[in-house]
């Protein structure tokens, strides 16, 4: 069984009594295979699914991840020409992938955010992109995968238009029309399978299990001597339904659709931030329960702060990401520290604060201060600024690695912090106060990010050449190992490598 | 050997953290694995953080968080070797500065200024480095003596030799003649180790042997060897049969990022399609992290996830590098066991008989050659009755 409940909200419709108005919310995701997930969180985007420069003992070590974002896109190459590997591997996604046990795993047709296809999507293809160029994905073969690798939470296909073209008139009805037909086809396929998928349903999870303290946001729940195996057998593959990015008319009869099918669906999901703004205050009444989720979240912590404002439950969160690969470290906190008055101390106005910082500066180059001070992340706790700068210089992967595991850090006790204030009821006043102390954008990229890759090189290239190979060969010799310092004879005698010499 | 970050157990494998780091691995990974020495290079450290912010710092066993021990080279092979414009005199090495072509010098004192900086526990003299593949014999023998006379004013040089060990290292090309007289010389300096250098070059495997072998009959036995910049599985195996204790190569780290899996049964280019399907662990004798199951507490990789990650995702990379270093710190760990139990010949015929499925044919010459100079006959398969 999935379940989303909702513990409690920031805003509550005195005159009704009910949790109407959309406002922030505590809630508490139970997953089918015993995961538990705290909310307002994080899910971590993966790249062929590895959340990026993290090897999987370090995701497990290092970082408080609870779910991972992982698109179809990423594993099935030449498909349907050509039966990818994953499709014979004798096991689940999660699996092949070398997930640590306590992450759970959210399956997408695509990336969030996606690079735009030159060609739209059709009645039964969904266009995407793989490692080997643009492809159709049929929409039978995401049900049937969707069966075969058994993901935690699964997103329903948007027919959101995957082109850079905007949606004509006469398209829109057909967007919400093929939306409906596509996830009906999955609720289906899903109901079949299910017989296979349970010998027995388990409904009794532990819901006071909900703020985990020191221990992950969401731990796998064991109780009462039944354990996570038996578990298993109750598994099914929670729904999440997508939320178009159109007018709220243009959609009413799928998002009907979704009411009248609720008891299917574990959550919605809107494909861009927009879309949360326009239509999260428009669902009707049978969606309230509903997680929400964000899949496209990229500004930074004020725009997740807005969005939780919205009610939205989960974020797919790429800005810490994009952060790690700029060589940015962040440091925000959410919650008034001690001795602090709402941007004054001692009655001195103090200036914003900035959000993060960026590692490439020289000054950092002998400073033994962990990334942030307090920081209990492993980055902080055993190494110090000197040496990720120093990586950074270098060009070593190191630099990322120990980048990533901070940044995750940072917005992990971001959310916690975040559902704790909502718990305590201080939310409107820390929002506030976040608000005015933090800068709003994080620091411009100074440094060069690490060698880009596959779909980041592409995002960043926006080449739209058809079929092109979307994944940049690695084989070209590399910056760390081109050998030839990029200094001159001055710093190198100051480096006490060598001596300047007037004869050659 | 005692270092002064802690015991290490020879014969051993000492992977390549060139700038401090190793490929994207954290400090705390590479502990792990068991490597207790790595490698850091100097030319690379001079440059990148550079002296004056090592000092600050205190060192690069600070800088990089490693508590165990550090070797770092002289810094003259790699000013040889990537710089095309060197130019090698009495003085020291010569060369243009690559960025702005002001002409450098590069001395004896100044590489023992920049390790005693570094604080490594092992650090390099300058030597001067010559192909063993050069044919002018003449430079080969001045670089043999010039090499001695730079290990003098290295000792001189040297600030901390009750902390940090200096080792020498034997020059002389592929003349044993050369060879002898320069381990002579310089075993008489009684440095705390002895490397036998200019090896990792293009030279043939049967000639690598046998200098390894006459300078490893002369050494005093109580003195670690060191052979720099070898790090082939079958190199290692044959060189401690011979005689040898310590290596190093940036090859199986290196390799890891093009999908190269160095394993029992030779190297598999994880890259190739037909991994794409393998879900067999990257080497099923491996009891490393990736390679041990779920179930035996480590990650299940297989080679197929491997094959999806390479050249796409760093972390591809980063797992098959802490394999590879694995496979070899873990096949010197097999390699001290079979000699503490005097089994070190079968130990050797499993090695290569894993790697070619047990072909004698197949064997390298170089290896049957060289093995049967210190007794161990590859060739010889057991009888029935030599085998209950
Ligand atoms: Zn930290
Ligand atoms: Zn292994």
């Amino acid at each position: 069984m999935n379940t989303f409940r909702v513990l409690k909200t920031a805003v509550t419709d005195v005159a009704t009594g009910s949790a109407q108005s959309p406002g922030a919310r505590i809630g508490v995701l139970q997953l089918s295979k015993g995961f538990t997930l705290n909310t307002p969180n994080y899910l971590a985007p993966t790249s062929r699914g590895a959340v990026p420069h993290l090897s999987p003992d370090n995701l497990e070590k290092h970082t408080r991840v609870v779910g991972v974002y992982v698109a179809l896109e990423d594993f099935i190459e030449k498909a349907p020409q050509r039966t990818p590997p994953l499709y014979t591997y004798p096991s689940t996604l999660r699996e092949f992938i070398s997930l640590p046990a306590d992450t759970f795993l959210l399956l997408a047709p695509r990336r969030s955010p996606a690079i735009s296809c030159p060609k739209p999507n059709s009645d039964a293809n969904l266009s995407i992109l793989t490692s080997v160029g643009f492809r159709d994905l049929p929409i039978k073969d995401y049900v049937s995968a969707v069966v075969k690798l058994q993901p935690d939470i699964v997103l329903g296909i948007a027919d959101v238009p995957n082109t850079d073209k905007p949606v004509g008139k006469n398209r829109v009805r057909k967007v919400a029309e093929r939306t409906e037909k596509w996830l009906d086809e999955l609720l289906g396929r899903i109901d079949t399978a299910s017989l296979s998928f349970n010998s027995s349903i388990f409904s009794s999870f532990d819901t006071t299990a909900a703020e985990g303290g020191e221990g992950k946001g969401g731990e796998v729940v064991v109780e009462g001597g039944e354990t996570k195996k038996q578990k298993k057998e109750g598994y099914k593959p929670a729904v999440f339904a997508a939320v178009l990015p159109v007018d709220k008319e243009k959609q009413r009869i799928y998002i009907n659709y979704l009411a009248d099918n609720v008891e299917k669906l574990a959550g919605v999901v809107f494909t861009s931030p927009e879309s949360a703004g326009e239509m999260i205050g428009e669902l009707p009444e049978e969606l309230e329960g509903l997680a929400r989720l964000q899949a496209d979240v990229s500004q930074g912590p004020h725009e997740v702060l807005e969005m939780v404002d919205l009610g939205i439950d989960i974020f797919n969160l790429s800005f810490a990401g994009l952060a790690t690969d700029a060589g940015i470290a962040l440091h925000f906190t959410f919650g008034t520290p001690e001795g602090e008055k709402d941007g004054e101390e001692g009655g001195v106005l103090l200036d914003q604060l900035d959000l993060a910082t960026d590692m490439w500066d020289e000054k950092f180059a002998t400073d033994l201060g962990p990334l942030e001070d307090g920081c209990m992340c492993y980055a902080c706790t055993k190494h110090h600024k000197a040496f990720v700068r120093h990586c950074l210089s270098a060009k070593e992967m190191t630099a990322w690695v120990l980048l990533q595991i901070h940044n995750m850090w940072v917005v992990e006790k971001f959310f916690a912090d975040v559902r704790k204030s909502i718990e305590l009821g201080t939310w409107e006043a820390e929002k506030e106060r976040f608000r005015r102390r933090y800068k709003r954008d994080l620091p411009d990229r100074t440094g060069l990010g690490p060698r880009l890759r596959g779909y980041q090189y592409k995002s960043a290239g926006g080449d739209k050449k058809l079929n092109e190979s979307a994944y940049r060969s690695l084989d070209a010799p590399a910056p760390e190992e081109a050998d030839v310092p990029e200094v001159d004879g001055a710093e190198l005698q100051k480096s006490g490598f060598a001596q300047t010499t007037t004869e050659y | 050997m005692i270092l002064p970050h802690g015991p290490v157990e020879l014969p051993m494998f000492m992977p390549v953290a060139t700038q401090a780091s190793l490929k994207g691995l954290t400090p705390e990974q590479l502990e792990s694995l068991g490597c207790r020495l790595c490698l850091n290079n100097t030319y690379h450290l001079g440059l990148k953080p550079g002296q004056a912010t090592l000092d600050t710092i205190g060192g690069a066993h600070r800088l990089q968080s490693w508590n165990h021990n550090i070797l770092t080279d002289s810094g003259g092979f790699q000013m040889v070797s990537l710089l095309k414009l060197a130019k090698v005199t009495e003085e020291g090495v010569k060369f243009l500065s690559p960025h702005d072509g002001t002409p450098m010098l590069l001395t004896p004192e100044h590489s023992m200024s920049l390790q005693n900086s570094i604080g490594s526990d092992i650090m390099m003299q300058l030597d001067d480095v010559i192909a063993t593949t050069s044919p002018d014999n003449e430079r080969i023998q001045e670089a043999m003596h010039r090499s001695i006379r730079w290990l003098d004013r290295c000792i001189e040089a040297h600030k901390y030799p009750e902390k940090q060990n200096l080792f020498c290292i034997i020059q002389g090309g592929l003349d044993l003649d050369l060879r002898r007289q320069c381990v002579e010389q310089m075993v008489k300096r009684d440095t705390p180790g002895i490397a036998i250098g200019g090896l990792s070059g293009g030279e043939e495997k049967a000639k690598y042997c046998s200098v390894v072998r006459t300078c490893t009959e002369m050494l005093p036995d109580m003195k670690p060897r060191y052979v720099m910049g070898v790090g082939y599985p079958e190199d290692l195996v044959v060189s401690v049969a011979l005689g040898a204790d310590m290596f190093d190569c940036v090859w199986p780290t290196r390799t890891a990022r093009f999908g190269n899996a160095v394993t029992s049964r030779g190297t598999l280019n994880l890259r190739h399609a037909s991994y794409g399907t393998d879900f067999s662990p990257v080497d099923e004798d491996c009891d490393c992290l990736c390679c041990r199951s779920k179930e035996a507490g480590g990650l299940g990789v297989t080679k197929a996830y491997i094959h999806h990650l390479t050249g796409k995702e760093t972390a591809g990379a980063h797992i098959l590098t802490m394999h590879n270093v694995h496979y070899l710190l873990n096949l010197m760990r097999k390699a001290r066991k079979a000699i503490i139990a005097d089994t070190y010949p079968e130990f050797v015929k499993e090695f290569f008989g894993k790697i070619y499925k047990y072909k004698i044919s197949d064997y390298p010459d170089w290896a049957v050659e060289a093995l049967k100079t210190v007794g161990i006959d590859l060739q010889h398969v057991p009888s029935a009755s030599e085998c209950t």
